[in-house]
């Protein structure tokens, strides 16, 4: 019972943080759920094991990174948006909407993997390096992925002017 | 640099409704475990008692769909620990091709092939359900052929199985030898790093050991190594290099004969904890000699069969030093310390200076450096599979 209301307590605080990022990576409120759901519940599972000997939070979050990209490995999951045209902007008035929604079609052309690395670099804010401990591969595969991912975004949201003079950091 | 895309990020990001998940998280858990229960029983009546039944048994019990999505590990890293590659190996990727049995009891024994490039398996042969495609093949290093064990059509004293190459590319069947399992054969038929193919003939013949030329059927005596599940490598300088499992005064060790005759034993068996058991099976050895991909656990765990090659394995080690580099930790089991978790099998050394882990429940092969990083990962597209399929062995790219 101690044990269930500590997983609890955690899985409370880390959820928030964890949905953005789930958001970011399957662009669905529903996807997003069951992503952090999946990743909580192998937390639960492993508890005991990971209280005494790692970080919960770093878990899970690691976790729901492999999970994501595992899945559509094996189940081919495609959001509803890959299949429709990419949504070029115009600049009016409701330009902020129209990017939101250029970059909502524009991650969805990414390779989960590579849009894992996008949302862990650009939106974590995380080095080279941590995100591949986290995505359990080499730097020299993260730097790849990086640079595929950035050249599609450029392709998708020319708007993006930073994109376009090649961010390579 | 990245302000504008990080901003847009932060604004999809804010789109998100709050949810409240920890009490469907333990839910999903407890279901889990409660399934995960199911399959460990399942398992241990298909070790119990062996052969195809269990594995059927398994199959039909494999977790699919979000349970098997959850279960996905890899992230691996390994204890602390003195081994590390003696030598550079260079970087790799799982983008070779990938061989797969699978059977229809009393129909069929098919393989299959597949790819990172092409996930979906491809028929390469199938026999009918005496070939021993599923439990004895085993694919050559150039994957010209397939060497297995089939029925004698006729029933001597000790004269229970025959050796039979398959020519992958000929579509042809070249029946090599008698294999008398009863007879005092140990080693089922194995390829060597060069393809030649070593058979055991049993104790009674006088040429016990040697190779057969899958071309062309000639035989070769070899030098007589001390043990059983003998695998062939490559020593340093290109000779072959033996490498069984041997039981002396109640201990079994790992013992290295080279093609001269001359053997050593393996420091494995002394450095082994003792809490985790004795050498029960060599199941796969790298190329180079310098690991192996052992079974152990306790003796009275062990099968006599010899003809039924058992296909998982758990320790790796390293064999000249013994030292313990990891052991893949079982789906049940779960993350202990930094362990991978999945299954080893034949193929689990396949690719040099790696170890290849397979997760059951995920279906997903997980490439890890000896240093315990992961390299790759690569899934393969079972959709219109009807049975477990079992990796036979994996043939890197180039």
């Amino acid at each position: 019972m101690q044990t269930r209301s500590e997983f609890e307590e955690f899985a409370m605080a880390a959820t928030p943080s964890l949905l953005r990022s789930a958001y970011l990576l399957t662009g669905d409120q529903q996807l997003a759920e069951d992503l952090v759901q999946s990743a909580l519940a192998r937390t639960h599972r492993y508890w005991r094991n990971i209280t005494t000997s790692g970080n919960a939070t770093a878990y899970t979050r690691k976790v729901m990174y492999h999970l994501q990209v595992s899945r559509w490995r094996r189940r081919r999951v495609t959001e509803q948006l890959r299949d429709r045209p990419i949504e070029l902007s115009v600049p009016d008035r409701s330009a902020d909407i129209d990017m939101k929604l250029s970059l909502r079609s524009a991650l969805a052309t990414l390779t989960p993997r590579q849009r894992a690395v996008v949302v862990l670099r650009y939106f974590e804010d995380r080095s080279v390096a941590e995100t591949a401990t986290l995505l359990g591969c080499s730097e020299g595969s993260i730097k790849s992925q990086t640079f595929r991912a950035l050249n599609k975004l450029r392709d998708a949201l020319p708007q993006l002017t930073d994109l376009l003079n090649g961010v390579t950091r | 640099m990245t302000d504008q895309l990080k901003q847009l990020m932060n604004n999809m990001a804010d789109e998100v409704k709050s949810a409240s998940l920890h009490e469907q998280a333990v839910f999903q858990s407890r279901r889990t475990t409660k399934r995960r229960t199911v399959l460990a029983a399942v398992a241990a009546l298909t070790v119990v008692g062996g052969g195809m039944a269990g594995f059927n048994t398994l199959a039909a019990s494999e977790p699919t769909g979000d349970m098997a999505a959850e279960q996905t590990t890899a992230d691996a890293r390994f204890e602390e620990t003195d081994a590390r590659p003696p030598v550079d190996y260079p970087v790799a990727e799982l983008d070779g091709v990938f061989y797969d049995s699978w059977f229809e009891q009393g129909v069929s024994s098919t393989i299959a092939t597949w790819s990172s490039n092409a996930p979906e398996p491809v028929e390469l042969v199938t026999g009918g359900p005496d070939a021993g495609f599923y439990n004895t093949g085993v694919i050559s290093s150039d994957a010209r052929y397939v060497a297995y064990l089939g029925f004698a059509d006729t029933e001597g004293d000790d004269v229970d199985r025959r050796v039979v190459v398959h020519d992958l590319v000929e579509d042809t069947d070249r029946e090599l030898t008698d294999f008398p399992d009863s007879g005092g054969a140990c080693s089922l038929p194995s390829w060597s790093p060069d393809g030649r193919l070593f058979v055991d003939h049993g104790t009674k013949s006088n040429q016990r050991f040697g190779f057969y030329d899958p071309a062309t059927g000639d035989f070769t005596p070899s030098a007589s190594p001390v043990g059983c599940q003998v695998t062939v490598a490559e020593d340093d300088n290109g000779e072959d290099l033996f490498i069984a499992v041997h039981e002396s005064e109640g201990v079994r060790d790992i013992v290295l004969t080279t093609a001269s005759g001359e053997t050593t034993t393996s420091p494995v068996a002394r450095k082994l904890p003792d809490e985790h058991g004795v050498i029960l099976k060599l199941v796969d050895v790298s190329s180079d000699g310098r690991y192996a991909c052992l079974r152990v656990g306790d003796v009275s765990d062990d099968e006599d069969s010899v003809v039924d090659r058992m296909p998982l394995c758990e320790h790796i080690v390293q064999i000249d030093t013994g030292d313990l580099v990891t052991v893949i930790r079982s789906l049940d089991e779960g993350p202990q310390g930094d362990s991978p978790v999945g299954t080893g099998g034949l193929w689990t050394l396949a690719v040099p200076g790696h170890i290849l882990v397979y997760n059951t429940a995920a279906l997903e092969y997980i490439l890890i450096d000896m240093n315990g990083n992961v390299v790759d990962t690569v899934s393969p597209d079972y959709d219109n599979v009807s049975t477990e399929p079992l990796l036979l062995d994996y043939m890197p790219a180039g």
